[in-house]
Formats: C-alpha cells, structure tokens, sequence
C-alpha cells in the first residue's frame, strides 16, 4: 500500500498541549478526514505535514520526502490551505498569478484563470476586500493550479455559506476522481466530511482516537432507543457509550451485538463522532 | 526569488506613495544642503519601505504561507536582503542625481555614507525582524537608525586622514557588506529553525 503521508510516533509540545501521531497513514488516492475539537491538534498536525513546524521525535513523510520543510520538488506537488497563512492582503488573483507563476515548477495559468472565473472572482479585487468565502475559493483556486497530487487543507469550509460549501465539496470531489490525487482536510462539519471521504481520524487532545475508513465505520455502529427501565435487557459490555434522556436512553452498540427486540437507527457520521468521542472507541 | 521580488513590488506600489514623496523631498535637500543628515534619511526612508515589506508578509502571514511554497527558507531571506540593496542602490542614485543638479559635493563621501549606513542597518535589524517579528523588534531598529545616523553624521564632521579619497570611501562600505553577509548567515539561519506555531 502506498501512502501519501505517514507518520509513526510524532511528537510535537507546544507548552501544556502535547501533540502524538503514533500511526497516522493517508493512503494515496483517497479523501481522508481529520476531525477533532478546537485545540485537538488538527492545525498542528497540519502545520507539521507542510514543514511550518517540526516534530521533536518520530518520523514523518510527506510524498515520500521525510523533509519537507527543505525539499522544494515534494512542495511542487502540493496544494494547500493553512490557518494563520496568507497570501499578501493588498495583491489580488491577477497579481498572485504571476507570482505563483515564478514559483510552481507547473503552474498552469489557464487552469487558475478558469477556476477564477468558475469562483466568478474580480481578478483585480484584493485579497483583503474578499470575503471569507472569496477568500477560500482564490486560496484553492491556487491550490489546485499547479497540478498537486496532494491537497491539504486546514478547515476548507468553515465559515462558508451552504452554496459555496457545495460548490468548494464538488470540486475537491472532481479532483478526488483522480487515483493519483489524495487529499486530508481537517473540518468541523462533519457533513461536508461524510459527503467527501473514504478515510476519518479523529483527534482528541493530541492524540489519535481512530482511523477508520467511513463506511465501515458508519455501517458498524447503530443507535438504540429504549426507555430507561428496558436498559436491564441489554447486555452492560455491548454498549459503548449511552446518552440518557428525560424518557429514554439512547444507547450505542455495535450493529452485531444489537438484541433483535431492538430497532437499530443508522446515524450519521457527526451523530457517531460525538457519541464515539464520548464513549471511547473500542476498535 | 524573482517572483518574490515581484511579489515585493506589487505590494509597495499599492503603499509607497507618502514614503516615495518624503524620499524624493530628502534626496532633493540631500543635493542643496551640505550636511549628512538629509543624505542618509534618503537612504533610510528607502530601507522603510524595504522594511515594510517584512511589517506586511508578517501581518498577513504570508512568511509562513511562503515557507510551504516550493522555495527554500535561504531563498526567501535573500530576497529580502535583496530588495533592501536595490532601495540602497537607488538611494544613492537620487542622491547622486540631485547633488549634480544642485551643485552638491562630496559625491564619493555622499555615496560611501549612504552604503555603509544601509549595510550597517539591514545587518543589525533583519536578522532581529525574521527571528522575533516586525512588531517586537520595532523599538530596536529606530534606535539603531538613530545610533547609526548620528555616527555616520559626526564622523563625516571630522577631518579626512591623508589617505586618498577613494581609498577612505571604499572602506565603511566594505566593513558594512562584510557584516550585511554575516547578518544575511545569521537570518537565514534564524529562518531555518523558525516554527509557525499558533498564535
């Protein structure tokens, strides 16, 4: 199996917060998920992965390259989108244009102009005048102008209205045909996630909980409802987690272990997350 | 690095206007009256707007956007030592060009001055700007234009050994590249270990 990005016991302190990738592998070719509370280590995981940052111990690669931050041919074939990193704010797209031109070994201008205009964004607006959406869109339409085999990208769609989170999913989905074209991307809204990958790890306080791929996982686990005084008839080590409310008790179990008195309701990935993140995944 | 410069020049054509006007007031003072002052504040207002650059690629994060750019941490650096020559450059060319059209002397120490002191400038203030930013480091840099001017002017009073004038022109701008090369070291080394961490 080949892999796009690998880590094996990365360790990274930043003060109190303390950061472990102990086996974190994005296959190529696929769409992988990172997802986690704020402050559970997604920026600085991707922070590592583009060598804004460098790890105390462990070993990373990225496109083959164990040194990223130095190695300018695996950097040609990446496209990113990074918190705390901007292009100028007083350039606008034109103006980027030409400097990413000098830059990417394979820029193709044609390739941004269409994307650009795709975006229907002003070329002559700078990027300070954009809105956030305008924004994600001009750092993508870069990301994806330089023929990258590898996107990676810091929360894509946060903050972006439900149209052009659509429009920003359809075209990650577009690249993603590609088999050699893998992308991470970290997001909150696990919808956008649900619709795009194939792989999800979850992060909790710097330390990775699972990698799955989705459908499996979303075909593993089900919810149960039953009222608090039929909890006695299942069996205490089947349910991973239960969330207890005024008339009933929601209960998640492993579609296998599920009593066949029981209706299972299949949940979605953001209802599983949670539930998962709160009871502890058992593999 | 080329683009990085035309990165550079997109950016301080949208912002220079006021500093250009003060350095074309400076260079025109420069050339009618005798003093160093004016000729280094042409210099120094030059470096301004080379600095700025640093002040804004910091501000809109676009030093650790670049770092993730298929360049090298060195090239970056260089092309910010770069643009700072170029500015020194023209500095002494308006200087030159205004001391001959007022009538001006002192063409060979105009010259000399200028270079050492922006040499001696962007050596003690980059390698501080890239390791610490813009922002903390902007108390440091204003009083090492001010130590540097005041030293430039005082000792530009004193009268000349009887060495020739050529020879004792070339002199302060070489010890000043020779330290603008081991500041040039010393950032890119600074830039090299630099973390973007979360702010």
């Amino acid at each position: 199996m080949e892999y796009a990005i690998a880590c094996t016991d990365v360790r990274k302190s930043l003060g109190s917060f303390s950061l472990h990738l102990e086996n974190f592998f994005v296959e190529k070719g696929t769409v992988h998920g990172l997802i986690g509370a704020n402050g559970s280590g997604k920026t600085t995981t991707i922070k590592l992965l583009l060598g804004l940052m460098k790890q105390d111990e462990g070993t990373l690669s990225v496109l083959s390259s164990t040194d990223i931050a130095q190695d300018g041919e695996a950097k040609n074939r990446i496209g990113f989108i990074a918190d705390e990193t901007s292009v100028p704010s007083l350039l606008n797209p034109k103006e980027m244009g030409s400097v990413f031109s000098g830059l990417y070994r394979e820029w193709d201008s044609q390739t941004y102009v269409r994307l650009l205009s795709q975006f229907k964004l002003d070329e002559k607006k700078p990027y300070r005048s954009c809105s956030r959406g305008m924004k994600v869109k001009f750092l993508l339409a870069a990301a994806l102008s330089h023929n990258a085999s590898l996107l990676i990208l810091d929360e894509p769609t946060s903050g972006l209205d439900p149209l052009s989170r659509d429009e920003i999913l359809s075209l990650l989905a577009e690249y993603s045909k590609d088999e050699q074209h893998t992308i991470l991307i970290t997001s909150h809204i696990t919808s956008d996630l649900e619709k795009l990958c194939d792989y999800i790890t979850l992060l909790d306080d710097g330390k990775i909980r699972f990698t799955e791929e989705k459908d499996t996982l979303l075909d593993t686990y089900r919810l149960v409802r039953t009222a608090h005084a039929s909890l006695s008839d299942f069996d205490p080590d089947s349910i991973i987690t239960k969330r207890e409310g005024e008339f009933q008790v929601e209960l998640l179990m492993r579609k296998e272990h599920i009593p066949s008195f029981a209706e299972p309701i299949r949940l979605t990935l953001e209802e599983l997350v949670i539930l998962l993140a709160k009871g502890g995944y058992k593999g | 690095m080329k683009a990085l410069l035309l990165k550079d020049w997109y950016l301080l054509r949208k912002r220079w206007g006021v500093l250009f006007g003060m350095v074309l007031l400076f260079s025109v003072l420069a050339g009618v009256q005798t003093t160093m002052l004016y000729t280094l504040m042409t210099t120094m207002m030059l470096l301004m707007i080379s600095l700025n650059t640093l002040a804004y690629d910091q501000h809109d994060g676009w030093d650790a956007y670049a770092c993730a750019l298929p360049i090298s941490r060195a090239q970056l650096v260089l092309s910010k030592y770069a643009l700072a020559c170029i500015c020194i450059v023209i500095s002494v060319i308006l200087v030159l060009l205004s001391t001959l059209l007022f009538g001006g002397s002192n063409l060979l120490g105009n010259a000399s001055a200028q270079l050492a002191f922006g040499f001696f400038f962007v050596a003690c203030n980059y390698p501080l700007i890239l390791r610490f930013g813009f922002e903390k480091s902007r108390v440091y840099y204003l009083l090492v234009a001010g130590v540097l001017i005041g030293l430039v002017s005082i000792l530009s009073q004193y009268p000349q050994p009887s060495s020739s004038a050529f020879e004792l022109s070339l002199f302060p701008p070489l010890v000043g590249l020779l330290a603008l090369l081991a500041s040039l070291k010393l950032s890119i080394s600074f830039m090299k270990n630099k973390e973007f961490s979360e702010t």
